[in-house]
């Protein structure tokens, strides 16, 4: 894991260092209990990294049962508002664009008054690894009772801080320490489900022709922090699907555009691309997909939370990320991601599909 | 980095359901007047170049008797064609779609067997158009025939933002101008319904336009002065009309000047504002492509032609690329895709 992401760069860090007493919080008495009790404005943070947005639901749900009238906004990036908007049990989304800006900008600056502006009772900032921005701007957002997980150096930014001494736990399960310190009971599983008429709409209008008839694998091109596959590893996966008579949909983000090139050079009208700005778009594409075969990313999470196929290839622990004893993931696990090969994601893509390729004709 | 702050309807429900309404096909019919304008030569291109940009393109051949938009995809027999539905082999329009060799492109031949087919009767003409409606694609083109014969017009005026393929020729320009002019008083005609006075106000408005200004505003305050509501319905359903202008076969920087005046004289006298989206120069190279059966952008991706359709599909009609694969301004790059997707075909 990139430890900018985690603790911000040397520059952000020595920033926040020098101006310490400007930027963050007073510290001050707090009745933890009545703060609680009386929060009307909550704001939460899911985890900007792997899926957050779908972890947290459970969380999301918790929260509205026992604030039934209290107002709960979500702040999360830009391209998951789509996403974002249609959890029913959030009534505003705020989106921004954490990408590149500085904590010093004038933009996250801007951000912070804005968010301190909303008055918030409480702030919830989920994921022990999200990103620092964010960590940064849940504990700057004025609420008066600000809860997430600790990270070392930045005790300041949250007035209750929870640390963690197991980090292989379920990231969701992780979240329940949140709420059992709040008093709440544990997050029940939320189940996710697309609408069928959008889907078979996205379906007839993309999955069309060849891409009608026969299993569709989709494949997620985007990478996780640490390390990415190459567009060759990519390649021989593609090529080992094709063999077996099925297509491909490939997902990818901005960053895998040369990828994308590659591979659509290379196979033509064999392979479908579509880029992941729009999360819910490919929730219906992922309709039409027999297995996803995803690294560590949203769109692996968007499949799980939709109950799909997934053969998921992790760097990090998989027991992090994935519900424990799923019967819908299929893991790859591997210290390095380049040593991952088509033969090895083809053998598990037998198990899930049970043989069930097309006969490829002679 | 913004905050947008937006509500979200409450609800309490156990599940997500998510929901993602797939925008509705962009149609695009493009006529032009005359004949031998490119029309037929810049549908294929625009579609195929809309294809390579990642959207799903239907390409309609809705030019009724004299189709010729399958040779530009080497389908010299096609198995199904416009013929098959109009006669009721096929039931609906997308059983006629043929493939092409690229995964986003296909395409509904024309048919001339039948005779008569440039003249469909009122019945069988609101069903192809309903029916194109119904096709389902993030662009629908449809080819249509020169001429401002009913048929052509009300397929043009299927959409409010049209293609006009023009060439520099004055020729063509007054054919181009006499198109429009049609398609507005077509739009007209149907807005006033039943209503005859207005009728009549249009028809004699028509008929003495040699004799007075006949700018369409003189029409429209006519009409406010007997159906106020009606004036401002119709200058509402001109303000949405926004055909768009390819100049083709362009030899000299002048003809890209003059296309300035005709935008403005069709402003003013139709109260209509065209947008002129580019310019392709003239290239052998078409005439090459046309001969071989393919479309130019495939077989000479680094012509000037070529380059110029690239500026088109990228500048002037502002189509974002879905893949990322070229760059504003770099044409090169879009060359060697379309070379690569040349060989696929």
């Amino acid at each position: 894991m990139n430890i900018a992401w985690i603790r911000g760069s040397a520059w952000e860090r020595l920033f926040l260092r020098w101006k310490k007493d400007s930027i963050l919080p007073n510290k001050e008495t707090l009745d933890v209990v009545a703060s609680l009790r009386n929060a009307r404005k909550i704001l939460i943070a899911p985890n900007d990294r792997v899926g957050g947005l779908f972890m947290g639901a459970p969380v999301y749900k918790a929260l509205r049962e026992h604030y039934p009238d209290s107002e709960i906004v979500i702040l999360c990036d830009h391209h998951k508002e789509a996403l974002a908007r249609q959890i029913s049990f959030v009534d505003e989304v705020i989106t921004a664009n954490l990408d590149g800006a500085r904590l010093w900008s004038p933009q996250v600056q801007e951000m912070n008054d804005a968010l301190r502006n909303l008055n918030f009772d409480l702030a919830l900032c989920l994921g022990p690894d999200c990103s620092f921005r964010l960590f940064h701007l849940c504990g700057n957002s004025g609420a008066h009772v600000r809860l997430g997980f600790g990270r070392p150096g930045f005790d300041d930014l949250f007035n209750i801080t929870i640390v963690q001494t197991n980090n292989h736990i379920f990231e969701s399960d992780q979240y329940d320490t949140i709420l059992n310190l709040m008093g709440l009971q544990k997050g029940h599983a939320v189940s996710w489900s697309f609408s069928q008429q959008d889907a078979r709409q996205a379906r007839l209008r993309y999955l069309d022709g060849e891409f009608s008839r026969g299993i569709i694998i989709g494949l997620d091109l985007s990478r996780s922090e640490a390390q990415a596959m190459t567009a060759g590893q990519f390649s021989n996966i593609v090529d080992e699907i094709i063999k077996r008579g099925a297509h491909v949909v490939i997902f990818f983000t901005f960053a895998e555009k040369k990828k994308v090139n590659y591979l659509k050079k290379k196979y033509g009208n064999r392979v479908l691309a579509f880029e992941q700005e729009d999360l819910v778009r490919v929730a219906a594409l992922l309709e039409g997909c027999s297995v996803l075969v995803s690294g560590n990313t949203e769109v692996l999470h968007l499949a799980v939370s939709l109950k799909m196929l997934t053969i998921g290839i992790f760097y990090e622990d998989p027991q992090r990320w994935i519900p424990p004893n799923s019967k819908f993931v299929k893991v790859i696990q591997t210290n390095n991601l380049r040593s991952v090969t088509g033969s090895q994601v083809v053998q598990e893509l037998d198990l899930l599909l049970e043989k069930k390729w097309p006969v490829v004709p002679v | 980095m913004g905050l947008q702050l937006q509500s979200v309807g409450k609800n309490k429900n156990d599940a997500i359901i998510l929901k993602s309404e797939l925008p509705s096909a962009k149609i695009w019919p493009i006529a032009g007047g005359k004949g031998g304008t490119g029309k037929s030569t810049l549908t294929a291109n625009v579609g195929v170049g809309l294809s390579l940009l990642g959207y799903k393109v239907i390409l309609v051949d809705g030019d009724l008797g004299g189709a010729d938009l399958h040779l530009f995809f080497d389908q010299i027999s096609p198995s199904r064609n416009l013929c098959s539905f109009l006669s009721k082999d096929v039931k609906s329009l997308k059983d006629t779609l043929l493939p092409t060799p690229n995964e986003n492109l296909r395409i509904v031949c024309g048919g001339n067997e039948l005779v008569g087919m440039a003249n469909l009767s009122y019945m069988t003409k609101a069903k192809l158009i309903r029916h194109i409606r119904a096709l389902d694609a993030d662009f629908v083109l449809i080819d249509l025939g020169a001429g401002s014969a009913y048929n052509t017009i009300d397929l043009f005026t299927l959409s409010n933002d049209g293609i006009i393929v023009c060439t520099p020729e004055p020729q063509a320009r007054l054919d181009a101008y006499c198109f429009i002019k049609n398609t507005v008083y077509r739009k007209l005609r149907q807005l006033f319904g039943k209503d005859e006075e207005l009728k009549d106000l249009l028809g004699k408005f028509s008929r003495n336009q040699g004799k007075k200004s006949g700018k369409i505003i003189e029409l429209l305050s006519s009409i406010g002065q007997i159906r106020p509501q009606i004036a401002e319905q119709a200058s509402g359903m001109l303000r949405g009309y926004q055909p768009k202008l390819i100049l083709n076969r362009v030899r000299t920087k002048r003809h890209i000047e003059d296309v300035n005046r005709f935008v403005s004289l069709v402003s003013e006298y139709l109260a209509t504002e065209i947008s002129y989206v580019g310019y392709v120069r003239n290239d052998e190279s078409i005439l090459d492509a046309c001969e071989r059966r393919r479309p130019v952008l495939l077989e000479s991706p680094k012509c000037s032609a070529s380059t110029d359709l690239y500026k088109v599909l990228l500048d002037g009609l502002k189509i974002p690329d879905r893949l990322h694969r070229f760059q504003e301004g770099q044409s090169r790059r879009f060359s060697q895709i379309t070379k690569a997707e040349a060989k696929l075909w």
